[in-house]
């Protein structure tokens, strides 16, 4: 049972997301890929709730739904305030013709923040993901390693301190020494902002450190849903097992 | 395992790309019948280092000095001719990617019989035959042989690949990061039946990752690079237990495991993070 | 190498140069000597001050024109692009159009009815251009639309526009560059066409092209008034292809590399 502790952040229900093949010859109907197919979960405030599988599952469909890049086909989504996303790619995720600054500073300006007033949120955003040094306001995203790289997504996605983030695989693309402090950083700023987290991944372990409720997908449903420690511990579906069988362990 | 002799020996390898240092001295040897896994993180240099056992740096790759024995001679030193020979008929690699290593247009059964004929190991008409068991080896019905690489799942197309580098039976086997494009429960299956190859044939396999955990299911002997050299090699449960460089210790300590009740992940010192381009 | 190019056509952008046109008589049909370095025409004038304002001309003609058409299919291309589906299938049904239609005759026509002066040249070629940049862009668009940085804006609240102009535009800009580039060797040869035709710049005021079209007349024994002109077409063309072929090398390797 999930233990719905606080107040809910968000809540999905029976969430469906198909898509069509474009081009029907002569009308004929084609199968729709039903890449979410009716899924339901909750997240409560400030914490974090793992959606784990494997590719494929649609995992990140509903992390665009969710992030509002997508329209649901059906199923509501109610969130209790803002949200923000981090993406898996540090390279792609930045646009490589902006400085940093304008980059993290954008959300602030656009609602009208003055220039020198961004200016100092995003030097006090870039010191609360640990890149402090305040040459790297000026750089491009393409003088700066993957780590670094999404600690500028995060840095960008927390400055409207948003009540929720959405974390698609965000550190799959990172080697594994430095997936280690991101980790950290975002279990610090969890507990630094009261940030909620919708945390996807297809690594398990990773998953298991982060999450505080784990929903695990297959084929676009919600196979398995559960605390933490039940699933990890004493998982009840065939799938969820498997899945946990397969992990090579260390040592 | 087959004792102590040595089939592949690398000895003072230095790689460099312009000032750029990749391979720093490298200094390991390959045994008969073992598995040894090459650890490291991005821009380590083992994928390098694997490229040049077979001669495939790339042009811009300056070899400032060291040797590579297989056989007797020094790998670097082959001339063409000699090279192609080796390739894929005595150390085959299978690669990362197994959507790009297949050939879209051409099906599955047909690449497989083409490295054959590529280094006439076997005859023309033992091929097809020898092509089926094959497929049969690396648990693939034989119907696979009439499909194209984009009718295949991924596991699928990584064990056509690797039949592909079994064609010719080659004794060593390089593998670099060959599941890491894969899914986790298709991983373990494909794991599973290189040990179970690995030991059918007494091959000998240098496996590159940078997954510990695969180094722990898979290896009998580890090397770990990094900056272009080599930290600790030695047995697999002394590198796990009691690791000669910080670096090694601080790195198996950073990774989050199964049941792992820490709070927080303990970090490594200087972690370099691959990409930076120009500082 | 782009240096080398550089240098071969910056003699061509001289026409600051305030040298005045001679027109006395006396001077007819020189061959060129070290007084008159192209000899002079017909008319006594000097070739090479007419060559050096014939530059300003070919020059401002190919670059304004090249604007004109990049204005245009950049601002199409992206919304075509960006928007997709019905504003992208109407805007690429003109574009359809606008590719069958035999540009040079087009630009004949309509000179020929609204006056053939530089400026109507140069609108034209623009207007008659735009479709092959437009393409360029929309193709661009596509494929930056979907990248996660496009979508991390929007989620931030980004309006469209913006998302057009600061994100994905200064990013699809590098094909547009080398497209334009190439554009304006084009576009000289067009204007140099009309002007040999009489449909573009008029005489006196010199242009490459008419000083081709009084040089026909003399072929056989003034060949300076030929060779002058055509040869600065030449050169002038092929400088910007070239340089336009370098801006290519050098901007894709780039973003290959970029992984």
């Amino acid at each position: 049972m999930l233990k719905m502790r606080d107040e809910k952040m968000v809540e999905v229900a029976e969430l469906k997301k198909y898509f069509w093949r474009s081009g029907t010859f002569f009308g004929i109907k084609t199968e729709p890929v039903k890449a979410v197919d009716g899924v339901s979960f909750r997240a409560a405030r400030g914490q974090t709730f793992g959606l784990v599988g494997e590719s494929g599952c649609g995992k990140t469909t509903i992390a665009k739904l969710i992030a509002g890049i997508l329209r649901a086909d059906s199923g509501r989504i109610i969130v209790n305030g803002d949200i923000d996303i981090v993406f898996q790619d540090p390279f792609s995720s930045l646009n490589p013709r902006m400085k940093v600054k304008d980059i993290i500073g954008e959300s602030l300006l656009i609602r009208g923040t003055g220039g020198k007033e961004t200016e100092e949120r995003v030097r006090e955003t870039l010191s609360l993901v640990r890149l402090g040094d305040p040459g790297c306001m000026d750089k491009y995203p393409h003088q700066f390693s993957g780590g670094e790289r999404q600690r500028i997504a995060i840095a960008r996605a927390v400055i409207r301190r948003p009540a929720m983030l959405v974390l698609d695989e965000p550190v799959s693309s990172l080697d594994v020494s430095i997936q280690a402090s991101i980790l950290n950083l975002l279990k610090d700023l969890q507990q630094e902002l009261g940030l909620t987290y919708l945390f996807i991944s297809h690594d398990l372990r990773v998953v298991e450190f982060m999450s505080d409720d784990v929903g695990v997908m297959k084929a676009g449903r919600i196979v398995e849903i559960a605390s933490r420690d039940e699933i990890y511990a004493a998982p009840k579906a065939e799938y969820t097992r498997q899945l946990l069988a397969s992990i090579p362990r260390l040592a | 395992m087959e004792k102590d002799k040595k089939i592949l020996e690398i000895s003072d390898l230095t790689v460099s790309f312009g000032a750029r240092r990749v391979i720093d001295n490298v200094n390991f040897s390959l045994y008969s019948g073992e598995v040894l896994a090459l650890v490291g993180e991005s821009g380590s240099g083992k994928t390098l280092t694997a490229f040049s056992i077979l001669d495939l740096l790339p042009r811009t790759a300056a070899l400032e000095k060291g040797k590579i024995m297989f056989n007797g001679k020094n790998v670097l030193d082959l001339d063409h001719e000699e090279i192609r020979d080796i390739r894929g008929n005595e150390i085959a690699m299978v690669f990362q990617e197994p959507f790009t290593a297949l050939n879209p247009v051409m099906r599955a059964g047909d690449q497989i019989m083409e490295v054959m004929s590529a280094h006439d190991a076997v005859s023309r008409k033992n091929r097809k035959e020898r092509m089926k068991e094959l497929l049969h080896t690396v648990k693939l019905p034989a119907e696979i042989s009439s499909h194209y690489p984009h009718e295949l799942s991924g596991g699928m197309r990584q064990r056509v690949i690797l039949a592909m580098a079994l064609s010719c039976d080659p004794s060593v086997l390089i593998l670099d990061e060959p599941t890491t494009a894969l899914d986790v429960s298709i991983q373990k299956h494909v794991l599973d039946l290189i040990k179970q190859i690995q030991k059918e044939r007494r091959l000998t396999i240098l496996f590159i990752t940078h997954d510990f955990s695969i180094v722990n299911m898979i290896a009998d002997r580890v090397c770990v690079m990094r900056n272009g050299r080599i930290l600790d090699e030695d047995g697999k449960e002394e590198v796990f237990t009691n690791p000669v460089d910080p670096y090694t210790r601080q790195l198996i300590a950073c990774i989050p495991r199964l049941g792992d009740k820490r709070e927080r992940l303990p970090v490594v010192e200087n972690a370099q993070d691959a990409g930076r381009e120009n500082g | 190498m782009i240096m080398g190019l550089t240098a071969v056509f910056a003699p061509f952008i001289a026409p600051s140069d305030p040298l005045e046109m001679n027109l006395s008589p006396q001077g007819m049909l020189q061959p060129p000597s070290l007084e008159h370095l192209c000899g002079t025409d017909n008319l006594g004038r000097d070739v090479f001050s007419r060559m050096v304002y014939g530059a300003r001309v070919s020059l401002s003609v190919g670059f304004i024109a090249v604007f004109i058409s990049m204005v245009i299919g950049v601002f199409l291309g992206g919304v075509s692009g960006y928007y997709g589906g019905r504003p992208d299938a109407f805007i690429m049904r003109f574009v359809e159009v606008m590719y069958c239609f035999p540009t040079l005759f087009l630009i004949m026509i309509v000179v020929a009815f609204l006056g053939p002066n530089i400026v109507n040249v140069m609108i034209v070629i623009g207007i008659t251009s735009w479709a092959g940049l437009c393409r360029l862009v929309r193709a661009e668009f596509f494929t930056l639309r979907e990248r996660d940085f496009v979508h991390a804006a929007k989620v931030q609240g980004v309006s469209d526009m913006r998302v057009i102009f600061r994100h994905i535009l200064p990013n699809a800009m590098g094909p547009v560059y080398v497209s334009a580039t190439l554009s304006v060797g084009a576009a000289i040869l067009i204007e140099s066409a009309l002007s040999f035709l009489g449909l573009g710049v008029q005489i006196p005021t010199p242009s490459w092209g008419n000083i081709l079209t009084a040089g026909k007349n003399y072929i056989d024994y003034a060949w300076w008034l030929t060779l002058f002109p055509g040869l600065a077409i030449l050169v002038t063309v092929l400088s910007f292809n070239l340089i336009g072929e370098s801006l290519r090398e050098m901007l894709d390797p780039r973003l290959r590399e970029r992984k």
